[in-house]
């Protein structure tokens, strides 16, 4: 296995910039994850990491040397398309087989060695059948088997698990994962799926507009996301977003939301450095509301139940504070009426402030 | 019951329509082959339209398979029809391969560039054509006849190979790719099995298209290559028409085509269907 460094690359569709001076380095063994909306770029460059695509700037280093100029099939890299990609009028076995022909391997090795990833994989019993009779479940398995088969630098999975079914999918997220584990495999993996991402890969490149916004572990993701961007992209439900201003009142801080202020004394010190100006704004993640019937306290906000999702094992409690519409997630044990009041206390040590004009996180 | 009665008549009515419509196409065949089997005073004392009682005489067919001019031009026809298809076929695949597959600048251009030179009839490409083998002392040739019907049949058929071969996904292309399979080895081994339906009617229309061929044969060969088609044409002279000699040679000439259409009956079929749903 080796390492994957992309360096300042730059590529251009027309006049659109499909990736835009994206850097990252992917540790030997590491899964890395691309994660953002579709159109953002990621399967760009997976394309030209592999060599499909020539970059229109920058560079892409393979266990440190550039391979810009070499072909595909001599990147030593495997690639698992969205659609598999299957070769559809070869069996399980000649599509397993196919990577070792091209590279000239001896006959008694392509058979031990397609039997040693039919039997990880478990698929030995599909050996011998066409891709079209296979689900996708088991496509997504051959698909896999033709990538791990070759043993190459590195694999590149391209929304791997996108076109299967929902459970279907969270059994071969976990799967994967282990598979990875098991051969030590540096990864590249693309995906549109905040889940996914957040519980497989040890490192998360969150994209957008071709642009990498933060590249950190998926813990440094989700509870101190650098911009607004990637605050409300990972998160589900997403992270509560208010406008809010920030004031001075007697020495002390107070960010004020027009419906209701927080007394933020312990970030006063990050907050006056961070801000370009009074406008900034609130996020709290769902989970670090607490909900009560009646007033908790002096920090209680006032809220009116709008309509509950109960998801199970939890409930995603739709609020209306004011104006502004707010998510918390309450134990389904909490029994509350679209209509009614409850009571809000935000855990104000895990709040997060944006900058308004930046977009970028002050808290 | 009365659900089942109404089936039986209906197929009936099918039948019967698809009999008239196949009876209108074949009738000039059919009549080919009735006036083949007839001995020439038989056919001048009754035309053989409407039918009539005949008994059938071999003797067109014993003399025109024993009439070696003809033999011979059925060798050569079937030396350049199978020759141009073969070429046709490969060219035509490797070029539309290329514009349906591969990005390369100006790739537009050659593709609209191979459409229009489609259009331009055949006979505004038969002078040059003439001109051009003469140049290069290829005009009466073998070669230089396969040369014509492949500049004729080269930007249809790549057309028609475009669209088949738009059908294979990109993925599968990419995937080979990067397992190490060069570009004319994934035409060769994924592009071209993949749409084997649509490329077996192309092959079929090839050589159709080749073998039936009679302006070019007769521009193009004059003395040394005399093809199947100028042939048969020969059986009809200012004073007399061989009639049945000629049917018997047309229904000859025939053959292969008709062979070839029931061979490939399955994918022929399957190619046309394709189409029709894309």
């Amino acid at each position: 296995m080796g390492t994957v460094q992309v360096e300042n690359v730059t590529k251009k569709f027309g006049d659109r910039v499909a990736v835009d001076n994206v850097s990252f380095e992917v540790r030997d063994g590491e899964l890395m994850c691309l994660l953002g909306p579709s159109g953002a770029g990621k399967s760009t460059i997976l394309r030209i990491i592999a060599g499909l695509e020539p970059p229109d700037a920058g560079n892409i280093r393979i266990d440190g040397k550039a391979v810009n100029d070499l072909p595909p099939k001599d990147r030593d890299l495997a690639m698992m398309f969205q659609s598999y990609a299957l070769y559809p009028n070869k069996t399980v076995y000649g599509n397993l087989a196919f990577p070792l022909k091209s590279y000239k391997v001896p006959e008694a090795e392509i058979k031990k060695r397609v039997s040693d990833v039919a039997e990880t994989l478990g698929i030995t019993p599909l050996l011998r059948r066409l891709p079209g009779q296979l689900s996708g479940g088991e496509r997504q398995r051959v698909a896999m088997g033709r990538a791990i088969i070759r043993n190459p630098k590195a694999f590149l999975l391209d929304e791997p698990l996108t076109n299967l079914d929902a459970k279907l999918r969270v059994n071969m997220r976990a799967e994967l994962k282990r598979l990875q584990r098991e051969l030590g495999a540096t990864t590249i993996f693309a995906t549109p799926d905040q889940l996914e991402a957040l519980t497989m890969s040890d490192r998360i490149a969150i994209m957008n507009q071709g642009r990498i916004f933060q590249d950190s572990s998926p813990e440094t993701i989700y509870d101190r996301p650098k911009d607004i961007f990637t605050a409300t992209f990972v998160g589900s439900p997403a992270m509560n977003i208010l406008d809010c201003t920030i004031e001075e009142k007697k020495g002390r801080v107070v960010l004020s939301t027009g419906e209701f202020s927080l007394d933020v004394a312990g970030l006063a010190e990050l907050i006056r450095k961070g801000t370009s100006g009074p406008e900034a704004l609130l996020g709290v993640r769902p989970e670090h509301i607490m909900l009560t019937r009646d007033k908790a306290g002096t920090h209680s906000i006032g809220a009116e139940v709008y309509v509950t999702e109960r998801t199970r094992p939890e409930q995603i409690v739709h609020l209306k504070v004011g104006k502004a519409m707010m998510q918390a997630i309450a134990p389904l044990a909490f029994q509350c009426e679209p209509g009614q009041r409850v009571w809000m206390t935000i855990d104000l040590g895990k709040i997060h402030v944006f900058d308004k004009l930046t977009q970028n996180a002050i808290v | 019951m009365a659900y089942r009665k109404r089936s039986l008549s209906r197929r009936i009515a099918v039948y019967v329509c698809v009999l008239l419509v196949l009876s209108f196409i074949l009738s000039p065949y059919i009549l080919g082959i009735v006036t083949s089997f007839e001995t020439e005073v038989e056919l001048v004392r009754r035309p053989p339209f409407p039918f009539k009682p005949i008994t059938p005489v071999l003797d067109n067919y014993i003399y025109i398979l024993s009439y070696k001019p003809f033999a011979l031009a059925f060798i050569d026809s079937a030396l350049v029809a199978i020759t141009t298809t073969c070429f046709v076929m490969i060219a035509g695949s490797m070029g539309a391969f290329a514009i349906a597959h591969l990005r390369f600048r100006g790739r537009n251009f050659l593709f609209n560039f191979v459409v229009v030179v489609y259009m331009l009839p055949a006979l505004a490409m038969l002078i040059p054509i003439v001109v051009l083998l003469k140049e290069l002392t290829l005009l009466d040739t073998i070669i230089g006849m396969v040369f014509a019907h492949s500049i004729l049949l080269l930007p249809l058929m790549t057309w028609f190979l475009v669209g088949i071969f738009e059908g294979v996904p990109p993925d599968i292309l990419e995937a080979m790719q990067l397992d190490g399979t060069s570009r004319l080895k994934s035409l060769f081994r994924e592009v071209i099995p993949l749409s084997r339906f649509g490329f077996f009617l192309i092959l079929v229309f090839s050589f159709v298209t080749s073998w039936n061929d009679l302006m070019f044969a007769n521009t193009v060969g004059i003395v040394q290559v005399k093809l199947l088609q100028p042939r048969i044409l020969e059986f009809m002279s200012g004073a007399r028409v061989l009639f049945t000699q000629m049917a018997a040679a047309g229904i000859l000439s025939s053959l292969p085509v008709v062979v070839l259409a029931i061979v490939l009956q399955k994918q022929i079929i399957a190619g046309i269907m394709k189409g029709a749903i894309k």
